[in-house]
């Protein structure tokens, strides 16, 4: 580090604090002074790993800017930049840090590590680190290749929690900070025994905590035990709560309160429930369906009022599929603009049925409008479109200084588009675009996505082949097509342990992040439940025992086989054969699968197949192999080696890897005319295209070949063959 | 009457006809109901699989995997032999075209106005009937007629009489001479055959020639109506049964009125016999290109496939030469056509239409001389395209009484085949749009386009190579069409507007090229195009160095475009017009001749002889004959007893074995003899398309490719030499009536 450096400006701390959690702060002064230090023992340090893209490596961008933030409930008591060299530094001669406008310079030497310690005060709840590389003069350099003269960046983050009030309105504070977290994990406390009817409950508040969190939530469930962290706790038992150090429930309720082993700190207990299992009901239901104002430190719940079953397809976050939708009409927000001549990337996510009827090869279409403003001085950006990853499109320049609306028509691929979908546009300005114009004029510069932008999902219906795994995984399909899950059983072991609970409540958790509505609807059973109270809906079956319904009953009909072994078992009969023609897939895919199994220990499995019991109804079974322990659900997401990234029966995890295979038949589910479900079953089953060809061919060959001998023979004979 | 009766119908006699009938005698029987409905069910059936292949909509993987197999079952078809297998690879092919269009139809067309849309709207209106066009042409090329001559009866007496027509108007007379001294040399009884030189520029030299000749000699005051006023002319004051046609360059062998008048006895409505147009000069594609004899000229297409394909569908239509017509159909449609500039297939259409029919014998017996220059050759190709396109506007074939669908269709696609300029033009073009300009005017994904698109384009050039085989080598049609696709779209275009607009134009033959030049007023299109599909591909090259564009839409549009820039560097290949050594073009020949020198008699063998001299090949070496030595040389036709008289002639060149002579000015006897040798044997023409070899589509790339690369090299030589000697560039004049 090179003292001296510093410059005196901007030492004050900047806390940026919500508006609710400043308010709240505001009125409980004195126990925020209380127990500043109250919980100050524990340290905790936060690291992140920054590296440049290698689009800002190849392109000579000058500055990296890399935006971190503090939780709300913890507060920074130091940072540290740490820059390690690269063994050539090209005209690299020096670094400069800066942090939150704090700039350090720091000397290059090749191969060489330096650290950049961080004052607290400089640290507010949001902050910008940047780096950007200096010649010998001091001048910013922004030559291509540059970025190469570093070999990591590593920002270390010290923050020790700051202590809450008891404040329902805080939520989901402490449990998530929607600014800072990228994952979290609530902890559910359910009495024991974890009957269905609890299981349900507990779901209910996973899925009303996971509906306002837009980040992936794991819940993990505790049967009557309180966990050493913040958590929500159902109580349905006077006795339970005394047992539990907890205050007595005059009714059902919402009560936000202390944890007993940590009091007066961020860690903080969610009770929600009541004397009897229909207080706790009443409570979590009306917590569920929104009907009552939830601040303070406890509020009392009334019965929510009862609400319709929800239509098919009528998700809140889903695009209503069959007519054009505006940008602007979009539930996750599809108007984004950015203001400043630095580069960034616009993005528009919407989420669509993950069954839509697009037949293969087929695209959907998106008319794009965008509008740039530049003012004199600064360079057209390129924008780049990107689709879920896969580049779309680059927008034409602009052809003169005018803010006016253009127009793109994009084609997005089928195979490009699933349930949740992020079309990004990137706003690249040239490297001297923010230098040639002055800083005031570059600010103004301005590009913007239009909120006329349609996406056109007019004469789509749906229909889909199931089972899919990879659909279930991340679209929560079939289970999601009912928002509130009327249409779905949840059918648990009997004696159902903490992380099958978990893996439950984690997975109706994110259908409802998927839905954007709470699966009141689902029913909840146990394994032996009567055929009916299965039939007629889509089943999830979580951690079933291999001897116990339905993965026993229905040993035959899994890709797998796992009541004794680990035997891939592909459909036998002539649906083997038919299955042989949708190409080799399935045999290279059930050779994949036995090598898997072969070589892995620990096995997560998710599968699924056609429910015996109605037909075009699914069953998925997320459960582990014979020997192996359930792994929390969030595992199984993620990139997965697969053949195709559809129609795949079978997911399996081991050791943090993923992958998808399709082993047993698929079935249908949607509404097609007859006759396009004739080509939809040969869309899949593309090599008895080859039969039906060489019949029409031979058929209609013979038949030509004998009329047109016939025909020549004629013109060939006394009168020509004519009149 | 000097006798003679062709291979083919060596053992003719009065029975002939009967045996025929008994050899051709059709199989039909009485269809009765159930193979009436058998053969319904089996064509719905086939139909209906076949569509349902086309209808089924694929992810890329399965539709390159489908494509794959779908290619790989048409190259075991095409290891078969026999019209059933030609037939299911046409069907393949047909269901990878029909795929490709049902794709393009469904997934890649927007209805909403744009600029892209109505731009892509024009590109898949040109693909569409660049589609139709295929499946017309295999309807044309798909069941090839192969018709023996039909005997003549053995009493002469009852061979009908024969008018000769042999128009001309502004041809020089030493062409006309070869064709009229060969028809009057005609295998046929002297008091039936009347031989007619119609001169519509009233020349004093044809007048005291055809006297000399001893053929009849008509004219009229006026040219109304151009060549089909002058043949009708001829018809009102001529009453042979039958007409025989030769354009003025056209030489017919002895034979043939024997090869083509037996059908006409043997069957009443038969309107028509047409015989191939031969020509013993190359056309500017084989001559410019020095393209080798086993390369098809571009007319063999049309005269060894698809007359022979449509005669199956009684569509064989008349060339305005080398044929014979009865009269009594001709003045059953009111004489030849006036109405188009195309009188030929006009009339043709209008016999067909009142129920006479037509043959096609595919044994060359004639032949005549090629365009001498590119100019020439689109000069021609203009007319033919103006008059088809009249006559699709004035008499459409697809509607009218008389016709069944199979004739309307042949004639649409013989009409449809001149307005490719257009779709051409768009072809060429199109990458353009893209790489340049940046429009989406093919609304799909890059890969799909492919995935689609290829198959479509490889089992139609598969195909076409089966069906076409040695006739047309693939490719080809792209550079033919190319080479007209400019001249012809403005035609065509008026044509449909306003039909009667237009004059008649000659085409010039019997020209010479003294000195190799660039022909850059006839290329500057083609420079114009190639430039702009240059630019595109620099424009692609810079966007993949910047990083803009997809790249896949690049890569395909800049194989597009250098696709475009292979055919359009043959294009200008061709304009580069070499130099013609001799006026009159050498026809080879191997007969027996007996040289006559100062020395003695010698026997040897002719190798090619032509109007002006002959190249002999000696058994044994003479040992210096000097130049200018007057001899003599007696030739004898390889198939007849009787050869010619001793004709004098002066030596060019002794080379050992070759010895090479020019003819002394020839007494009128003598250059008849002479004509009978070259051009009237029977057999003159049978071994012309002997050295056509079948087509090996990647090699024929190939070859075009080198072809461009050396004709863009010849280009630029000629017209920096043009430019440094300060020679323009000059091309042949275009003679014109009207």
């Amino acid at each position: 580090v090179t003292p001296g450096c510093r410059s005196g400006r901007g030492r004050q701390p900047r806390f940026r604090i919500t508006a609710v959690l400043a308010g709240v702060l505001a009125s409980w002064p004195a126990l925020a002074q209380d127990h500043e230090d109250a919980p100050g023992a524990t340290v905790s340090t936060r690291v992140m790993k920054i590296e440049p893209s290698s689009d800002r490596r190849s392109a000579g961008v000058p500055v990296l800017e890399v935006p971190f933030a503090i939780r709300a409930d913890e507060e920074p008591t130091g940072a540290r930049v740490e820059l390690e060299f690269a063994g050539h530094l090209a005209s690299v001669a020096a670094a400069e840090v800066v942090v939150n406008d704090e700039p350090t310079i720091v000397r290059a030497v090749a191969g060489s590590k330096a650290t950049v310690a961080v004052d607290p005060e400089v640290l507010g709840a949001r902050n910008l680190l940047a780096v950007r590389w200096l010649d010998d003069a001091g001048r910013a350099l922004a030559d291509r290749g540059a970025w190469d003269a570093l070999a990591s960046l590593r920002l270390e983050i010290d923050t020790r929690p700051s202590a809450l009030p008891n404040d329902l309105a805080l939520l989901p504070l402490p449990f998530i900070d929607a600014g800072v977290d990228t994952g979290a994990t609530v902890g559910i406390v359910i009495p024991p025994p974890a009957t269905p009817e609890r299981a349900r409950l507990a779901a209910l508040v996973a899925s009303w905590i996971a509906l306002d969190a837009p980040i992936p939530v794991t819940f993990t469930a505790h049967v009557g035990e309180i966990p050493d962290g913040r958590a929500v706790v159902l109580v349905d038992d006077e006795e339970q709560a005394a047992r539990l150090g907890m205050a007595p429930l005059g009714g059902p309720l919402a009560r936000m309160a202390d944890h007993p082993a940590h009091p007066g700190s961020n860690v903080k207990l969610l009770v929600v429930g009541g004397r009897t299992g229909e207080e706790l009901r009443v409570a979590v239901e009306s917590l569920a369906g929104r009907s009552e104002r939830v601040v303070g430190p406890e509020v009392r719940l009334r019965p929510s009022p009862p609400k319709g079953a929800a239509p098919p397809y009528s998700a809140p976050r889903w695009l209503p599929s069959g007519r054009p939708v505006r940008f602007r009409d979009f539930p996750l927000g599809g108007t984004p603009a950015h203001d400043g001549a630095t580069s960034a990337t616009l993005p528009v996510r919407f989420r669509v049925a993950p069954d839509l009827a697009i037949w293969p090869a087929e695209a959907v279409v998106v008319d794009l409008g965008w509008s740039e403003r530049l003012p004199a001085g600064v360079a057209a950006p390129r924008l780049d479109v990107e689709l879920n990853g896969h580049f779309l499109a680059t927008l034409p320049p602009p052809s003169g200084p005018d803010e006016a609306t253009r127009w793109v028509r994009l084609r997005m691929p089928r195979e490009n588009i699933r349930g949740y979908n992020e079309l990004l546009v990137h706003v690249s300005y040239p490297d001297a675009s923010g230098s040639r114009a002055g800083s005031r004029t570059a600010a103004s510069a301005r590009v913007a996505v239009s909120g006329d932008s349609v996406l056109h999902l007019e004469g789509l219906g749906h229909f889909a082949t199931l089972p899919d795994v990879a659909l279930f995984a991340f679209d929560g399909y079939p289970f999601t097509r009912i928002p509130d899950l009327g249409e779905t059983a949840i059918v648990l072991p009997r004696s159902p342990s903490n992380s099958e609970l978990s893996a439950t409540l984690t997975l109706v958790a994110q259908f409802a992040q998927i839905t954007g509505r709470a699966g009141s609807g689902a029913a909840f059973v146990t394994a032996g439940a009567r055929d009916d109270a299965l039939a007629g809906k889509d089943l999830l079956v979580i951690g079933a025992a291999a001897d116990e319904p339905p993965i026993s009953r229905w040993q035959a009909r899994w890709p797998l086989e796992v009541t004794a072994g680990r035997r891939v078992q592909g459909p036998t009969g002539s649906r083997r054969w038919l299955e042989l023609t949708a190409g080799l897939g399935q045999v290279i895919d059930r050779r994949r699968a036995e090598i898997v199994l072969e070589h892995a220990r620990e096995v997560g499995i998710v599968m699924g197949t056609e429910s015996p019991l109605t037909p075009h109804r699914c069953v998925v079974a997320v459960k582990s192999a014979p020997g192996s322990s359930l792994p929390s659900f969030r595992e199984f997401l993620g990139y997965a080696e697969s053949r195709s990234l559809t129609g795949n029966d079978l997911l399996l995890l081991s050791g943090g890897r993923r992958w998808m295979f399709r082993i047993g038949s698929p079935f249908t589910r949607g509404q097609l005319e007859p006759f396009d479900q004739v080509r939809w079953f040969l869309a899949d089953h593309w090599l008895l295209l080859l039969p039906v060809l060489l019949l029409g061919v031979a058929v209609l060959g013979g038949e030509a070949s004998r009329a047109i001998g016939h025909r020549m023979r004629e013109r060939l004979a006394i009168g020509g063959g004519e009149r | 009457v000097n006798t003679y009766a062709p291979p083919a119908i060596a053992d003719a006699t009065h029975d002939a006809p009967r045996t025929a009938a008994r050899r051709h005698r059709p199989t039909r029987r009485a269809p009765g109901l159930a193979r009436g409905a058998a053969s319904a069910g089996a064509a719905v059936l086939g139909t209906g699989a076949l569509a349902i292949v086309v209808v089924t909509p694929l992810d890329l993987r399965s539709q390159a995997a489908l494509a794959g197999a779908m290619f790989a079952l048409s190259l075991a078809v095409g290891r078969l032999r026999g019209p059933a297998a030609r037939l299911m690879l046409v069907l393949l092919s047909v269901t990878a075209t029909s795929r490709y269009v049902w794709w393009r139809i469904t997934q890649t067309l927007s209805l909403e106005w744009s600029v892209d849309a109505a731009l892509g709207f024009v590109l898949f209106a040109a693909e569409l009937y660049s589609c139709a066009m295929l499946a017309l042409a295999y309807g044309q090329s798909i069941a090839t007629l192969s018709r023996a001559p039909a005997p003549l009866p053995g009493d002469r007496s009852r061979w009908p009489t024969v008018d000769v027509f042999i128009p001309t108007y502004n041809e020089p007379l030493e062409i006309v001479r070869i064709t009229v001294l060969a028809a009057a040399a005609l295998d046929w009884p002297r008091d039936r055959l009347r031989v007619f030189l119609l001169d519509d520029g009233r020349r004093p030299a044809f007048r005291s020639f055809a006297a000399e000749a001893g053929v009849g000699y008509l004219t009229r005051k006026d040219n109304a109506h151009a060549k089909a006023g002058n043949l009708n002319h001829a018809l009102s004051v001529t009453n042979g049964e039958y007409v025989a046609v030769f354009d003025c360059d056209h030489v017919p062998t002895r034979s043939f009125l024997q090869v083509t008048m037996g059908g006409f006895l043997r069957d009443p409505r038969l309107a028509l016999v047409q015989t191939p147009h031969h020509f013993y000069s190359p056309d500017p594609f084989t001559r410019n290109l020095r393209l080798p004899s086993s390369v098809p000229p571009e007319n063999e297409l049309f005269y060894g496939v698809i007359q022979r394909g449509i005669d199956t569908w009684n569509a064989t239509f008349f060339c305005g030469s080398c044929a014979v017509l009865r009269r009594n159909a001709l003045e059953d449609v009111g004489g030849i056509a006036v109405e188009t500039v195309t009188e030929d297939a006009h009339t043709a259409l209008k016999m067909h239409r009142r129920g006479w029919r037509s043959a096609y014998v595919d044994i060359p017996q004639a032949a005549g001389l090629s365009t001498e220059s590119l100019s020439a050759h689109v000069g021609q190709r203009i007319r033919w395209a103006r008059g088809m396109a009249q006559m699709f506007r004035i008499d459409n074939p697809l509607i009218g009484p008389g016709l069944r669908l199979s004739q309307r269709l042949s004639y649409l696609a013989a009409m449809l085949h001149f307005f490719s300029g257009v779709p051409r033009l768009v072809f060429l073009i199109a990458p353009i749009a893209y790489l340049l300009f940046g429009r989406h005017i093919f609304n799909a994904l890059p890969l799909a386009a492919l995935a689609y698109g290829f198959p479509h384009l490889l089992h139609s050039t598969a195909t076409n190579a089966r069906l076409h085989g040695r006739f047309r080598h693939s490719f080809w049609s792209e550079v033919y069409e190319t080479t007209l696709a400019w001249y012809v779209s403005l035609p065509t275009t008026l044509a449909l507007l306003a039909p009667s607009a237009g004059g008649f134009n000659v085409t010039a033959k019997g020209g010479k090229i003294t000195e190799p030049f660039f022909d850059a007023a006839i290329a500057r299109p083609y420079l114009g195009l190639a430039a702009l599909n240059v630019a595109a591909i620099a424009a692609a090259a810079g966007r993949i160095w910047t990083g803009t564009g997809e790249a896949d839409a690049l890569a395909i549009n800049v194989v597009w475009a250098i696709h475009n820039l292979v055919i359009l560097a043959a294009t200008l290949a061709v304009a580069c017009e070499r130099r013609q050594v001799r006026e009159s073009p050498r026809v080879a020949a191997r007969l027996r001749a007996v040289l006559r020198t100062s020395r003695g008699d010698v026997a040897c063998e002719t190798v090619d002889l032509s109007r002006g001299g002959a190249c002999l090949e000696m058994s044994w070496r003479l040992h210096g004959l000097s130049p200018r030595e007057r001899v003599s040389i007696a030739v004898s036709g390889a198939t007849e007893a009787r050869g010619i008289e001793l004709l004098p002639a002066f030596v060019v060149a002794d080379e050992g074995r070759l010895v090479r002579l020019r003819f002394a000015p020839l007494e009128l006897e003598h250059e008849a003899q002479l004509v009978r040798v070259i051009f009237s044997r029977p057999d003159a023409w049978a071994s012309s398309r002997d050295e056509l070899r079948p087509d090996r589509p990647l090699s024929t790339l190939a070859r075009i490719f080198q072809c461009g690369v050396g004709g863009v090299g010849r280009m630029i030589w000629l017209s920096a030499r043009a430019t440094t000697s300060g020679r323009r560039p000059v091309s042949l004049p275009e003679r014109s009536r009207s």
